[in-house]
């Protein structure tokens, strides 16, 4: 036996595993670390940094401070910051590489905080749908008015299109039914023959039927007639439906498009139509980025947690998954505070069900967020859920913020145009559907109390910045859509409409020549097609009027009745037969 | 160099051809599987406690190591065909579901494929290792032992020197 074993052996194994312990328990804490900063950089794709973390084995608790995420699209801020978060793991599952959390909380997450220093960047987000510097350019020479109709979609002509379209398919059936009514001269030949009918006087029975056969001939034909005439008008009746209000449409087009075309003459016309987005867009986009953090930061940095797991997992042999009889999903938080702080702030959210297979767990990722009055804001209501389906993300959210105090920002700071918000108070309200990864929503942003500085560097800027300047309130629409990975928010207001008007009211005599032109070529445009669809119209309505006043002619004859001089006729002879019967008797 | 140096020294040690041939195989295994997986704790535990040659399951360990980098692809498929097969669907699932399958990481390809080859190779590597070490000590470590430069070796000054440092 002493051949075969090496006791200093298995003192020298227990003492490799005890080493090997001791290294794990002192420096735990370290990879608890590490491991959460390289979750979260390949989550988000930027720099994590966790200032320290810390560990209890019973029940097993770690706890993460200071966790700084960097901002990818400006990476001197952090896009999320917390000052603490606290998870109780379940230990049993980690052996089967699952990561379950009984309950988490986080303290004080905030948003867009400035980093120490700039944080790297491992995937880029994508490009700003604008840039301002090449804003605001001076004013380009006004276009002439055939390039200002040849390139803009004319309401003037489209109405005119589809109108012409309507009266091509109405025609045909109006003036077939027309065509079909009957004669003045037939209507009048059918009133003689029945008046002559119910007046005559019938000697014999057989004179009495034959005048009903008459009787009858006649009424089915009226009969028929009628039914021409209800077609005809019933036909004239559905092109006034479909024809009225497109001509109504076409009388109101010129001046609409000319409304709308003017400013062309005044300024840049795309720059105009974009100010909201400009101006506001960036700061708009933030908020909205901010209530749809679940649906837009969350569920997509799970889902890519998930995709890089497998990955790697790829390179040698690869790891064969089995049915899991616990019916557990890989990640998931069971119930988690999270408490988020905004100017000083805190916004208490609750969240249920974390997790990207929602399939196992049958349930979807459910979160609130609500606050009361406070000095920042009137109060803060935000609810939603979703959950990972085979094509992508399901959900929904609805969020409502009242009067939430705006901080001091610059607005937009271009080289023609610096704006700066000195204060106002937003009031913004919206819904956002998720199908299959796919986003659509709609929000309403009302600006008030709006103090803004504003300064231009040419005329088109300069009128910008006096209609922000004088801007007290604002209300702006946003509409959102596109991928989960890559939102897109689109933003209008009546600014523009704004804008536009001040343009106009200053403009040079050739400017202002060429407005009087356009206004002449869109009347023009819209009274050429009027005149000859006007007299048509006017035509149909006619005839129906003369088919109504015939349809009532038709509708008279056929309330005649024969049966009073047929009952005449058997009176009378009734009368002769008691004669002859009862004759003696007299 | 030096391990090859330090194997053929042990060829010429008294340790016996068994204790060197089960050392060998042992390490094959450390070698040929994925070093961080439970069973090689297993391994490691009878390389210390059982009275095999240390040195020698360190040269083996080292050697099959270059080795398994040109038969992973082979023990891959092994494994895939394993895990896959649908007749053991039962048995991986069940395994799956326990703590013990879990800590092995048995579901990973090369792993359960690495082991099985080993273990299939274990008996044939232990007694392939044994015969080898006999035949050599009975003819090449004798014929060796004749040959000039050797001889011419063992009477060098720094030869005896290196002797005596050793023991």
């Amino acid at each position: 036996m002493k051949n075969v074993i090496r006791w200093w052996g298995l003192t020298a194994f227990f003492g490799f595993v005890g080493l090997i312990a001791l290294i794990v328990w002192a420096f735990l804490d370290t990879w608890i670390r590490l491991a959460a900063e390289s979750g979260l950089e390949s989550a988000v794709g930027a720099e994590v940094n966790i200032e320290r973390a810390a560990h209890q084995f019973s029940p097993f608790k770690i706890a993460l401070f200071d966790i700084q995420i960097t901002d990818a699209a400006r990476p001197n801020r952090n896009k999320v910051q917390i000052e603490q978060l606290d998870a109780e793991v379940q230990l049993s599952p980690l052996l089967m590489k699952k990561v379950i959390i009984e309950s988490l909380n986080v303290n004080r997450l905030r948003f867009g905080t400035e980093r120490s220093s700039a944080g790297e960047v491992f995937r880029s987000p994508g490009s700003s749908p604008f840039s301002t510097e090449a804003l605001f350019g001076d004013l380009p020479e006004a276009p002439s008015v055939d390039d200002v109709l040849a390139r803009s979609p004319l309401e003037t002509t489209r109405v005119a299109e589809s109108l012409e379209s309507a009266f091509q398919d109405h025609k045909t059936q109006v003036k077939q039914g027309y065509a079909a009514l009957p004669k003045k001269d037939t209507l009048e030949e059918y009133k003689a023959q029945l008046k002559a009918l119910t007046e005559k006087e019938y000697k014999t029975p057989a004179d009495i039927l034959s005048a009903k056969e008459e009787f009858e001939r006649i009424k089915s034909a009226l009969q028929e007639d009628k039914a021409r005439i209800s077609a005809f008008k019933n036909a004239v009746s559905n092109a006034k439906q479909d024809i009225a209000p497109k001509l109504s449409q076409l009388k109101q087009a010129p001046e609409n498009d000319f409304n709308r075309l003017k400013s062309a003459f005044a300024g840049d016309h795309a720059a105009i139509s974009e100010v909201t987005e400009m101006v506001f867009g960036p700061k708009a986009k933030q908020w909205t980025e901010y209530v749809l953090l679940a649906t837009d930061t969350l569920a997509p940095a799970m889902n890519n947690q998930h995709e890089d797991a497998q990955q790697q997992q790829r390179e040698t042999g690869r790891w064969i998954i089995f049915e899991d009889d616990g019916s557990m999903p890989d990640f998931w938080i069971k119930h988690a505070n999270i408490t988020v702080q905004y100017q000083g702030q805190n916004i208490a959210s609750e969240w249920f069900d974390i997790t990207q297979q929602h399939d196992i767990i049958g349930k979807p990722t459910r979160y609130t967020a609500d606050a009361g009055r406070s000095p920042l804001f009137n109060a803060v209501s935000l609810k939603g859920e979703f959950a990972l389906g085979d094509a992508g993300f399901n959900g929904q959210q609805q969020w409502q913020v009242d009067e939430l105090a705006l901080p001091q920002g610059t607005l937009i700071n271009s080289a023609k145009l610096v704006s700066s918000l000195l204060e106002g108070k937003l009031t913004t309200s919206g819904s956002v559907r998720l199908k299959d990864n796919q986003l659509s929503g709609n929000g309403k942003a009302n600006l008030s109390q709006l103090a803004i500085q504003a300064k231009g560097e040419n005329k088109l800027t300069n009128v910008i910045a006096s209609t922000l300047s004088g801007l007290n309130s604002l209300q702006i629409d946003s509409k959102i859509s596109g991928n989960i990975h890559s939102p897109s928010f689109q933003f209008s207001s009546n600014l523009d409409k704004q804008l536009a008007s001040a343009l106009v009211t200053n403009l040079s005599p050739e400017q202002t020549q060429k407005i009087e032109e356009l206004k002449r070529r869109l009347n023009q445009k819209a009274n050429s097609l009027l005149g000859t669809k006007d007299d048509e119209y006017l035509q149909w309505l006619q005839w129906e009027e003369l088919a109504t006043g015939d349809l009532t002619s038709i509708e008279n004859m056929l309330k005649t009745k024969l049966d009073d001089a047929i009952q005449k006729e058997k009176n009378k002879l009734k009368d002769k037969l008691l004669d002859k019967l009862f004759g003696d008797n007299e | 160099m030096y391990w090859l140096a330090k194997f053929f020294k042990i060829l010429h040690s008294a340790s016996s051809p068994w204790q060197i041939a089960f050392a060998i195989a042992l390490g094959m295994i450390l070698g040929l599987t994925p070093l961080l997986r439970l069973h090689n704790l297993v391994v490691v535990l009878c390389i210390l406690f059982f009275r095999v040659n240390l040195t020698a399951a360190l040269v083996s360990w080292g050697a099959f190591t270059l080795i398994a980098y040109l038969f992973d692809p082979l023990m891959i498929a092994v494994g895939e065909a394993l895990l896959t097969a649908p007749s053991l669907h039962s048995v991986w699932q069940s395994a799956y579901n326990s703590s013990i399958g879990v800590l092995s990481q048995f579901n990973h390809t090369l792993t359960l494929g690495s082991l099985v080859v080993a273990m299939v190779l274990f008996p044939i590597v232990v007694i392939t290792s044994k015969i080898l070490v006999v035949k050599y000590r009975e003819r090449v470590m004798e014929w060796i032992k004749t040959l000039k430069i050797v001889e011419f070796i063992k009477g060098t000054r720094i030869y005896s020197l290196y002797e005596k440092m050793e023991s």
